[in-house]
C-alpha cells in the first residue's frame, strides 16, 4: 500500500506546485513590444468563478503573449484592434477582441474527455455516457514501446490488466490476465476484437492501431457472450481522413543484449563445490582431483586450466533490432483510404535465433449512396522466424566446464572434452534449424444501411487464414533433443492451415424522446466456424546436412507421416437496450444466446444476460456547488453472467483413440498400438458460468486536470470447467500416463479494486509535466471443489488462491547444534529444514516432529500478484519530451527454476556461480551441504529452495524525444520529425534477494532471459 | 416512401439470411474411439499390442525396475558403496527417500492393466474372429500381460486396487485389495488361462507371451504365495507345474517348447541373446519401435559393470568397441554376494568366472605418475617411468580361494597393473571397506580399489542398434531375459522343501549345478540352500528382492548379518513395500489412506 500513499502525497503536492508554478510565471514574463500600443489587462476565470493560473494568453499572430498570474491576472501591450486568443489545457480557447483595457475573461471547460466517443461492443458511446468498467489506450501509449507486439506494448497501462511476458526469444508472446484467474483451466486470455471482428492480435502492426478498448465488467463484455468471459479487447485500427493526405515514417534501430543471467561456476568457485560435495559425501577432502574428475580427459582438462565460461559464450552478444514503418492515409467525402507496411527485425539474444516479419494493411471506406457504405479492411502478414532450442540454457549452467569449447582455429568443438558434447553445437554452422514460416491474412468487409433515421444495419464479415509451416532439421552434432524414437540426423517439415471464418449482423435503432430519453436497441446475431488442418512428416537418417529439411525422403533410416484435422463452429444470437434520461441516469441490459460445438450435446445452448445502471451525479443541481473542485462525478454499477467454455478443446465430449505406428516392438518388427487420445470424455460437459458485480466511480477534479476512475468488483464462477486426472487405478491412461477428464465441477472467486488517475501536475507554455497512474488489487481464491476436499494433484485448495504454490516451506538449513533434532526429522546438519505438519495418530498429535514426508507440504502462496501499479510520468520541455514509466508487481510467489540449477552432488557438473551453500565451516547459508544426497529429484524438501517471492519494481521505459521547431521544418514542408532515444527494460529490482541478476518478471523460468534494449529513433509526418 | 419500404425490405431480408441459424454438430472425419477400431481383429491385435507398452517402457531393460528388484538385498550395494541411488539401494540411507521412487513402475504398470482390461472386456465383441481359438489365442495375450503387471505391482507395492474392467464411472476414492486376494482373484486364474490359450513360439515375434511364459510366472505366481499364507495349496501346483515344465525340457521341449542349454557360457553368449532358447519370457527391443528415445532401450548392459577407467591404462573409448565395455554402473556386489561362490572344498564355483568379468585388459599405453603411485601404494619399484602397455593385464581381482592368489598378492604393491585384492574390497565385518591403510606412508585414505569390484557381466552385449559415440548414446537392443528354464528347476526345489522338507529338492538344484559345473549337493537341501543357489544362478535377474519377500527374509536381521551396508538402514515393518506415489496420492480423495505406512 506504500504505493498509493506516495501517490496521494503527490495530489497534495499540487497546491505547493501551483505557487511555484506561479513564481516561475513571473520570471518568464516576456518583454513588450514598441508599437502603437495600449497596455490590455485582465482576469481570467472559470465558470465557478475561480481565477485560472497559467493562462496563455497571445496576440492573433501568435508572437506575443503571456500568461496569467496565481491571481488570474494578465497585463500585456497590444496593437490596437487586436485579438487574443486564451488558451489553456482542459478548456475551450477563446479568441476575443481586445477593445477594452480590462477584460473579464471566462474560460469554459472542454469537456472533451467527457465527450470522447469510446468503442464499446458492437458500436460506440460517448465517454460520460458509459456504463460499464472500459479503458482506452491510445495509440501514441502503445507504439512508445519499442515492441512488436500490441499487447506487450501496453503493460501495465491498464487497471485490472495483468500482463507478463516470461521468455526473451525473438517474437515471444505476452500472458494476460485480465481481472485474476477465474476460470482454472480455461484460457484466460480476453477475447480480441478487431476492427468490429474477433481476430488475433499476434500479427498486428502496432503503428496501425489507433486506439485500444479493454472492455472489463460483465455489463461490457456480455454482449459477446461467452467468447467475452475473460474481457475484451477491441482494436480499432487506423481509418483514412476525409481531404487530409497525411504520410507517417517511423523508424527506430536499436541495440539489445545485456541480459540478467547468472554465469555457471568455473575457476576455484567450481573446484571448491566439487571439494564439498565430494566432503560430503566421503567425509573428508579428496586427497587426488582424480577422485572427484573420475574422467581422464575432465581431469587433463583440469591440468591445464581449460576453464570454459559456457554462459559468457553463448549471451555476451549485442544484437540489433529495427523497425520501419510508412502509412499513407487520406480520402475523398465519398472514399477513404489508410495503407501501411511494416518491418519488424528482431534478433533475439541467441545467435539463429530471429524474427522477420512483413505487415501489409490497407483499409478503404466507401460511401455507396446516401445510406449505404461499406468498407473492407486487408492485413497480409508474413513472419520469417529461426528460433533456437530451449534446451541450450539448462546445458550451459550445468555441464562440465572444462575442456575445449572453441579449436585452434576458432570453430566450435563438437565434443568439447572426453565424450561430452558442446552445449554450444546447435551454432556449428548446418546443425540445427527451426524455421517458421508463417502467412496470414485477417481480413473483413463489411457494409452498414441506414434506411429510416435512427436505424442501422450492419453486416461484417471476416475471414482468416493462416498457413504456418515449421522445418526442423537435427544435425548429427545438433544437441537439441530430436523427436521421441528418432535419433539424429533427423529432419521433419510440418505444415498447419487454419481458416476461419465470422459473419455478424447488427441492427442498431437509435431514438430519442421528448429530448430527455434517449434510446438505443440493439439486436445481434454471429456465427463463427474454424477449421485447423496440419500435415507432418519425419525423415531420419540423410547423409548431407545441406538438405535440410527439403529432402524428407533421403531419411532412409526411419520416416514417419501424421495429419489431423479439427472443426469447431459457435452460433450467437444476442439484443441490447441502452436507455438515458436527460444523460443523467443511465440503463443498458442485454441477453446473449450462445451455442457451441465443442460442448456436449443438449448442454450447448446457454443464456447470458447482464444489466448496469450508471448515474451522474454531478450533473445534479445539489452537486453545483461542488463544481469548481469536483467536475464530473458518475456512479456505476452492473452485474452479469458470461459463460466459458474456453479451456475445451473440441472433441472432447467423446473418446477419441489414436493409433501409433511404433510404440512398441516384437522382434524386430515395431508393434503398432492404440491408445486414448487427449481428454476422457465426459458426456454432459456443458458451460462454465461467472456471475460479475461492478461498482464504478468516475471523477474528475480541479477542472479536470486530475481524473480518476475506480472501480470494485466481484466475480463468482460455478461449474467450472475442471480438467481433474483420473486415477491410474482406473486403468484408463494414454503413455503411461493418467488421463484427465473434464467436469463442470468447483467454484472460484475474484475480487478487485482497480484504480486510474490521470493528472496534470504542470502545465506550462514551455515545460508540462503529467502523470498516469493505475493501480489494480485482485483476490482469487477456489471456494469449492468436488467433495469438498482440496485436490493437491490439481494443485486446487479451498479458500486459496487458484494459482497456488503449494510444496515444503524452507526454513534454512539444519545446523551441527542441532544434530540430535535433525535426526528426529531424518535429517543431517547441512540438510534442508522444512516447516512440517503434525500428525495426529489415535488422538495423539505428534507436534511436527517426524520423518519429512509428502503431508508437509503446504500452501504457501499465489503466483498471480496481490496488487500491480504502473506510473508514467510525461515531461515537456520546450521541444524536448522526457517519459518514464515504472511497474510495480507485489505480493506474489514464484517457484524459480534457476536457484534450483544448483547442483550439490557428487558429479562434475556445474552450477549458477554465486551459490551460498553450507559447509560446516559457512553455517550461514541457503543452499543445503553439497555430496549428503546423491540426487536432487530424490531429495525431500529440495524444491523449497526455488520458491521466493516474486515482487518487482521495473523501469519497463525511458524515452527522450526532440521534436524539430516549427520554423525549421516550416522550411522543410514537412508536418513533423521527432528523434527518441528509448531505454526498454533498462532496470528492475527485484525484493527477493535470491533473485539478484534475474529478471523477476519471468516467473521463474530459466530459459531465454530478457534484452534490455537500447534504441534510437525517428518520427516524420508530412 | 416506396423507396423507403423497399429499403426496408431489403435490409430485412440481408439480416434474415444472417440470422438463420447453422449446425453446431461436431464434424470429426479423423476421430474416431477406441471401441470402433478394436472391434474388428486388426484392431483388437492393435490393442494387445497396447498391453505391452508400460513393460517395454519402464519394466525389463530399464534401471529403476533393476533398482527396485536387486536393490536393497543381501546381494548388491550402491557402486562403491556410495549414496549412489540410496533410495531403492539401501533405504534412504536413513534419511528420507522420495515418494515418487517407484512411480515409472506404478503409472506404467497401471497403464498396462488398463489396457489388458479393455482387450479381456471387448475381446468377444470382435466381429471377425475365425473361431473361439482364435480369439483366446490372441485375449491370452492380455491375461498373461495383466497377471504379469499385477505381480510386480502387488510385490513393490503391496496391497493394491484390483481393476479388472474398463470403468463405468471414474473411482476418485479407490480401494485397496490384499495381495493374496489379487494372486487369488487375477494374477493365478489369468496365468492358468494363458497358460491354455498362448500360442508355442514365434520366434519372428519376441516379446510376445507364449505357452512356456505363462507357465512359467504361473510357477512363480504358485510359490511367491508363500509370502502372504502358509497354505500350501498353491506350493503344490507349483511344483507340479515345474515338474510338467522340467519333463518337457529333459524331453526336448516337444509340448511347450521348453529349453536348457547343456553348457553354462551359451546362456549369456552373445549369438544366444535374441530368441534365447532357455529364456521362458524375453522383452525385445528393436530401433523400429519403442516408446522412449532410442538411446533408451535395454539399459541392464550398464547396470552391474565397475569403473575400470578410472585407471588410466584403460580408456572408455564407447562401449560399442568392445564386447561388454561399460563403465561405472550402479551396483556394486556384496561381500556375501561374492563369497557365496565359495564352494565347500574351498573351490570357486565356475559361475564366478562366466557371470563376472575379474579381470580387464590394457588398451591403453599408460605411464603411472607418482599420484597415482601414491594412491594405489605403489612400492619404489613403480616410478613415474613404469609403463602399463596396451595388451598387458591391467587390472586383475584376485581372492583366496584361488591358487594364484599369493602369488599375486605379493607382488600388489610392486607390479605395474593394479591388483584388486579380495581383502582391501572388503573386510570382516562383512562390508565394503571405505577406508585403505596405505603401508607406505601409515594414511587411512580412500580405498582407491573399490571402483574396481567383479562386475556381474550377464547382460553385456554388442547388440547395439542405435551408436552416437558423440553424444555417449548407446541403443541396445538386447532382449531382457525375464524368466529362464534354469529357475523352474529352483521353484521345483523350493516347492519340494515347503512340501517334503527338501528331501527331493537336491535333483532339481543338482540339474542347475552340473550344468554350471559345480560340485553337486546331496542330503535334505534347506531354504537357505535355495536362496544361496537361485544367488548363483539367477542373481541380478530381477528376482531377489521378491525372493527375500516371499522366503520372509526381507528383514532388518537378516539383512544386517548377509550385507550389513544395506542392512543399517532396512527398518521392519516400514520398507518391505515401496511408498504409494505421490503423484497418485494427491489426486485421490483418500491419498493419506491410501500411502503405505511409515511413508
Amino acid at each position: 500500500m506504500k504505493f498509493k500513499e506516495k501517490h496521494f502525497n503527490m495530489l497534495n503536492k499540487n497546491a505547493l506546485r501551483k505557487s511555484v508554478l506561479a513564481l516561475l510565471l513571473i520570471c518568464f514574463s516576456l518583454s513588450s513590444f514598441a508599437q502603437t500600443t495600449n497596455t490590455i489587462s485582465g482576469l481570467v476565470k472559470d465558470l465557478s468563478g475561480e481565477p485560472l493560473i497559467g493562462v496563455s494568453v497571445k496576440l492573433g499572430n501568435g508572437k506575443v503573449g503571456t500568461i496569467t498570474d496565481p491571481q488570474g491576472k494578465f497585463s500585456l501591450v497590444v496593437p490596437t484592434q487586436s485579438s487574443l486568443t486564451f488558451s489553456y489545457i482542459g478548456y475551450l480557447p477563446q479568441t476575443i477582441l481586445a477593445n477594452q483595457s480590462f477584460m473579464n475573461v471566462v474560460l469554459k471547460e472542454d469537456n472533451k474527455n467527457l465527450d470522447e466517443v469510446v468503442v464499446v461492443g458492437y458500436g460506440t458511446v460517448k465517454k460520460r455516457d458509459l456504463t460499464g468498467a472500459i479503458a482506452s489506450v491510445k495509440s501514441d501509449d502503445i507504439i512508445s514501446s519499442p515492441t512488436g507486439n500490441a499487447m506487450e506494448a501496453i503493460q501495465g497501462k491498464v487497471a485490472g490488466m495483468d500482463i507478463v511476458k516470461t521468455s526473451g526469444q525473438a517474437g515471444a508472446s505476452v500472458n494476460m490476465l485480465l481481472r485474476g484467474t477465474r476460470s482454472i483451466y480455461g484460457d484466460n486470455s480476453p477475447l480480441f476484437i478487431i476492427d468490429g471482428i474477433a481476430g488475433s492480435f499476434d500479427n498486428l502492426n502496432t503503428y496501425d492501431i489507433e486506439s485500444m478498448e479493454i472492455l472489463k465488467d460483465a455489463s461490457s463484455t456480455a454482449i459477446y457472450g461467452s467468447a467475452g468471459a475473460n474481457g475484451v479487447v477491441i482494436i480499432t485500427t487506423k481509418r483514412g481522413k476525409e481531404s487530409k493526405t497525411t504520410v507517417n515514417f517511423d523508424a527506430y534501430a536499436g541495440v539489445s543484449g545485456f541480459a540478467q543471467y547468472p554465469s555457471a561456476m568455473i575457476g576455484d568457485e567450481y573446484v571448491n563445490l566439487k571439494k564439498e560435495a565430494y566432503r560430503g559425501a566421503n567425509g573428508n577432502y579428496p586427497e587426488f582431483m582424480t577422485s572427484i574428475f573420475t574422467d581422464p580427459a575432465v581431469y587433463s582438462a583440469y591440468q591445464d586450466n581449460k576453464w570454459i565460461d559456457f554462459v559468457g559464450q553463448l549471451l555476451d552478444k549485442q544484437t540489433t533490432n529495427q523497425t520501419y514503418n510508412l502509412s499513407v492515409s487520406g480520402g475523398t467525402e465519398k472514399t477513404k483510404i489508410f495503407a501501411s507496411y511494416r518491418y519488424y527485425d528482431e534478433n533475439g539474444l541467441l545467435e539463429g535465433d530471429n524474427i522477420k516479419r512483413h505487415t501489409f494493411r490497407i483499409n478503404v471506406d466507401q460511401a455507396i449512396n446516401s445510406w449505404i457504405k461499406s468498407g473492407i479492411n486487408v492485413q497480409i502478414g508474413y513472419l520469417n522466424q529461426a528460433r533456437r532450442n530451449q534446451g541450450v540454457f539448462g546445458n550451459i549452467l550445468t555441464f562440465v566446464p572444462l575442456g575445449d569449447s572453441y579449436d585452434a582455429n576458432g570453430n566450435i568443438n563438437p565434443i568439447y572434452v572426453s565424450t561430452t558434447q558442446n552445449p554450444l553445437s546447435d551454432e556449428i554452422p548446418g546443425q540445427y534449424r527451426d524455421d517458421v514460416r508463417t502467412t496470414s491474412v485477417n481480413s473483413n468487409a463489411f457494409v452498414e444501411m441506414n434506411p429510416i433515421k435512427g436505424l442501422t444495419y450492419k453486416s461484417v464479415f471476416g475471414a482468416n487464414l493462416s498457413i504456418a509451416r515449421n522445418g526442423k532439421f537435427f544435425g548429427p552434432q545438433s544437441i537439441a533433443n530430436v523427436t521421441a524414437t528418432y535419433a539424429r540426423p533427423v529432419s521433419s517439415l510440418e505444415y498447419d492451415g487454419s481458416y476461419g471464418y465470422k459473419w455478424d449482423n447488427i441492427l442498431t435503432y437509435h431514438t430519442k424522446i421528448n429530448k430527455d430519453h434517449d434510446l438505443t436497441l440493439t439486436g445481434i446475431s454471429s456465427w463463427s466456424f474454424n477449421q485447423d488442418e496440419m500435415f507432418y512428416a519425419i525423415g531420419q537418417g540423410q547423409t548431407l546436412s545441406s538438405q535440410y529439411y527439403w529432402n524428407l525422403l533421403a531419411g532412409t533410416v526411419k520416416q514417419g507421416i501424421s495429419s489431423t484435422f479439427q472443426q469447431s463452429q459457435s452460433m450467437s444470437y444476442a439484443g441490447r437496450v441502452n436507455y438515458s434520461y436527460k444523460g443523467k441516469y443511465l440503463f443498458n441490459a442485454s441477453l446473449r444466446a450462445d451455442g457451441a460445438s465443442r460442448l456436449a450435446d443438449g448442454y450447448r445452448w446457454d443464456a447470458f444476460p447482464s444489466a448496469a445502471i450508471a448515474w451522474r451525479m454531478s450533473d445534479e443541481n445539489f452537486m453545483k456547488s461542488t463544481q469548481n473542485w469536483l467536475s464530473n462525478l458518475k456512479l456505476r454499477v452492473s452485474y452479469g453472467i458470461s459463460g466459458s467454455a474456453g479451456g475445451i478443446a473440441p472433441y472432447s465430449t467423446v473418446a477419441n483413440a489414436y493409433t501409433y505406428p511404433q510404440p512398441t516392438a516384437f522382434g524386430n518388427t515395431a508393434g503398432s498400438s492404440i491408445q486414448y487420445a487427449g481428454a476422457y470424455p465426459n458426456a454432459s460437459l456443458g458451460w462454465e458460468k461467472s456471475y460479475n458485480t461492478n461498482l464504478g466511480l468516475d471523477m474528475s477534479f480541479l477542472n479536470g486536470r486530475i481524473d480518476a476512475t475506480l472501480d470494485l468488483y466481484n466475480t463468482d464462477t460455478k461449474g467450472l470447467l475442471f480438467q481433474r486426472q483420473i486415477p491410474i487405478t482406473n486403468g484408463v491412461s494414454a503413455w503411461a500416463s493418467p488421463l484427465s477428464g473434464w467436469q463442470n465441477i468447483g467454484q472460484t472467486n475474484n475480487k478487485g479494486i482497480e484504480l486510474v488517475v490521470n493528472s496534470r501536475n504542470i502545465v506550462h507554455r514551455n515545460f508540462t509535466w503529467s502523470s498516469a497512474f493505475t493501480f489494480s488489487m485482485n483476490k482469487d481464491k477456489v471456494v469449492y471443489l468436488p467433495d469438498g476436499k482440496d485436490i493437491i494433484g490439481s494443485n486446487l485448495f479451498m479458500g486459496e488462491s487458484v494459482r497456488a504454490l503449494y510444496d515444503y516451506k524452507y526454513l534454512g538449513i539444519w545446523q551441527q547444534s542441532e544434530v540430535t533434532n535433525a535426526a528426529l526429522y531424518g535429517c543431517v546438519p547441512g540438510d534442508i529444514k522444512i516447516a512440517t505438519v503434525p500428525i495426529t495418530t489415535n488422538g495423539v498429535s505428534d507436534n511436527g516432529v517426524h520423518k519429512y514426508s509428502a503431508t508437509d507440504r503446504m500452501y504457501l502462496g499465489s503466483t498471480n500478484p496481490l496488487w500491480f501499479a504502473g506510473l508514467q510520468n510525461n515531461f515537456t520541455y520546450r521541444n524536448f519530451d522526457l517519459s518514464i514509466f515504472f511497474q510495480i508487481r507485489y505480493g506474489l510467489i514464484q517457484n524459480n527454476a534457476l536457484i534450483t540449477r544448483f547442483n550439490p552432488i557428487l558429479n562434475t557438473n556445474s552450477s549458477p556461480s554465486g551459490a551460498n551453500y553450507w559447509t560446516p565451516e559457512n553455517t550461514d547459508a541457503y543452499y543445503p551441504r553439497p555430496g549428503i544426497h546423491s540426487s536432487t529429484t530424490q531429495y525431500l524438501g529440495w524444491s523449497s529452495l526455488g520458491i521466493v517471492d516474486g515482487s518487482y519494481l521495473k523501469i519497463r521505459n525511458l524515452t527522450l524525444g526532440y521534436t524539430l521547431p516549427e520554423k525549421v521544418l516550416q522550411a522543410m514542408k514537412i508536418q513533423k520529425i521527432r528523434f527518441y532515444a528509448t531505454a526498454y527494460n533498462p532496470m528492475v529490482f527485484a525484493f527477493s534477494k535470491m533473485l539478484e541478476g534475474q529478471d523477476p518478471e519471468r516467473s521463474g523460468s530459466d530459459n531465454f532471459p530478457f534484452s534490455r534494449e537500447f534504441v534510437f529513433g525517428l518520427n516524420v509526418t508530412f | 416512401m416506396k423507396l423507403n419500404i423497399l429499403k426496408n425490405l431489403f435490409v430485412l431480408a440481408l439480416m434474415c439470411t444472417g440470422l438463420v441459424s447453422c449446425s453446431l454438430n461436431e464434424y470429426n472425419p479423423t476421430g474416431t474411439t477406441v471401441l470402433t477400431v478394436i472391434s474388428s481383429k486388426a484392431g483388437f491385435q492393435l490393442a494387445i499390442n497396447n498391453c505391452y507398452f508400460g513393460l517395454q517402457r519402464s519394466y525389463y531393460g530399464k534401471l529403476n525396475m533393476m533398482l527396485c528388484t536387486e536393490g536393497g538385498t543381501d546381494l548388491w550395494t550402491a557402486r562403491q558403496n556410495s549414496n549412489y541411488y540410496s533410495s531403492q539401494l539401501k533405504y534412504g540411507q536413513g534419511g528420507l527417500i522420495s515418494l515418487n521412487v517407484a512411480s515409472d513402475l506404478w503409472n506404467s504398470g497401471w497403464d498396462g492393466i488398463g489396457s489388458c482390461n479393455l482387450c479381456i472386456e471387448n475381446a468377444d465383441k470382435v466381429t471377425d474372429f475365425k473361431d473361439v481359438n482364435e480369439k483366446n489365442a490372441l485375449v491370452a495375450e492380455a491375461y498373461f500381460m495383466r497377471a504379469l503387471y499385477y505381480y510386480h505391482l502387488v510385490e513393490q507395492f503391496g496391497d493394491i486396487t484390483l481393476t479388472m474392467e474398463v470403468p463405468k464411472v471414474i473411482d476418485n476414492s479407490p480401494k485397496r485389495t490384499s495381495a493374496l486376494d489379487i494372486y487369488e482373484k487375477c494374477i493365478i486364474p489369468d496365468l492358468e488361462f494363458a497358460s491354455k490359450w498362448l500360442p508355442l513360439s514365434n520366434t519372428a515375434q519376441e516379446g510376445r507371451g507364449f505357452r512356456k511364459s505363462a507357465m512359467g510366472l504361473l510357477a512363480r505366481a504358485y510359490l511367491q504365495t508363500k509370502e502372504y499364507t502358509d497354505d500350501n495349496k498353491y506350493v503344490v501346483k507349483a511344483l507340479d507345474l515345474a515338474k510338467t515344465m522340467i519333463s518337457d525340457c529333459e524331453s526336448g521341449g516337444t509340448l511347450y517348447n521348453t529349453y536348457m542349454y547343456p553348457n553354462l557360457v551359451d546362456v549369456f553368449a552373445k549369438g544366444n541373446n535374441l530368441n534365447n532358447k532357455e529364456s521362458l519370457y524375453s522383452v525385445a527391443f528393436s530401433q523400429k519401435g519403442g516408446s522412449t528415445n532410442l538411446w533408451q532401450h535395454n539399459d541392464t548392459y550398464q547396470m552391474y559393470y565397475c569403473k575400470p577407467d578410472q585407471f588410466g591404462a584403460i580408456l572408455y573409448t564407447g562401449h560399442q568397441t568392445e564386447y561388454g565395455r561399460f563403465s561405472n554402473g550402479t551396483l556394486m556386489p556384496s561381500k556375501y554376494m561374492i563369497d557365496l561362490f565359495k564352494q565347500n572344498d574351498n573351490t570357486i564355483d565356475p559361475r564366478f568366472y562366466t557371470y563376472f568379468q575379474t579381470q580387464w585388459t590394457a588398451n591403453n599405453k599408460y605411464t603411472w605418475n607418482s599420484d597415482n603411485i601414491k594412491m594405489y601404494d605403489k612400492t619404489s619399484a613403480v616410478t613415474t617411468a613404469t609403463v602399463v602397455n596396451a595388451g598387458d593385464v591391467a587390472i586383475r581381482f584376485i581372492r583366496p580361494e584361488e591358487s594364484t592368489y599369493a602369488a599375486y598378492s605379493a607382488q600388489k604393491l610392486t607390479s605395474p597393473s593394479l591388483v584388486v585384492d579380495y581383502n582391501d574390497l572388503y573386510g570382516s565385518d562383512k562390508r565394503v571397506k571405505m577406508k585403505y591403510a596405505r603401508l607406505n606412508d601409515g594414511t587411512n585414505a580412500d580405498n582407491p580399489f573399490f571402483y574396481y569390484y567383479p562386475s556381474l557381466s550377464k547382460f553385456n552385449t554388442d547388440n547395439f542398434g542405435y551408436i552416437s559415440a558423440s553424444n555417449g548414446r548407446f541403443g541396445c537392443d538386447a532382449s531382457a531375459i525375464v524368466m529362464r528354464m534354469s529357475e523352474i528347476y529352483l521353484i521345483a526345489a523350493e516347492a519340494d522343501v515347503y512340501l517334503n522338507g527338501g528331501s527331493g529338492a537336491a535333483v532339481y538344484i543338482n540339474k542347475v549345478r552340473t550344468r554350471a559345473g559345480a560340485k553337486i549337493l546331496s542330503g535334505n537341501i534347506t531354504l537357505d540352500m535355495v536362496l544361496e543357489e537361485r544367488a548363483r544362478e539367477v542373481g541380478g535377474e530381477h528376482v531377489r528382492w521378491y525372493d527375500l519377500k516371499r522366503t520372509h527374509k526381507l528383514t532388518k536381521a537378516y539383512l544386517l548379518d548377509k550385507n550389513p551396508d544395506v542392512g543399517d538402514y532396512f527398518v521392519d515393518g516400514y520398507y518391505a513395500v515401496r511408498p504409494i506415489p505421490q503423484v497418485f496420492t494427491d489426486v485421490i480423495v483418500n491419498g493419506a489412506d491410501y500411502q503405505n505406512p511409515g511413508y
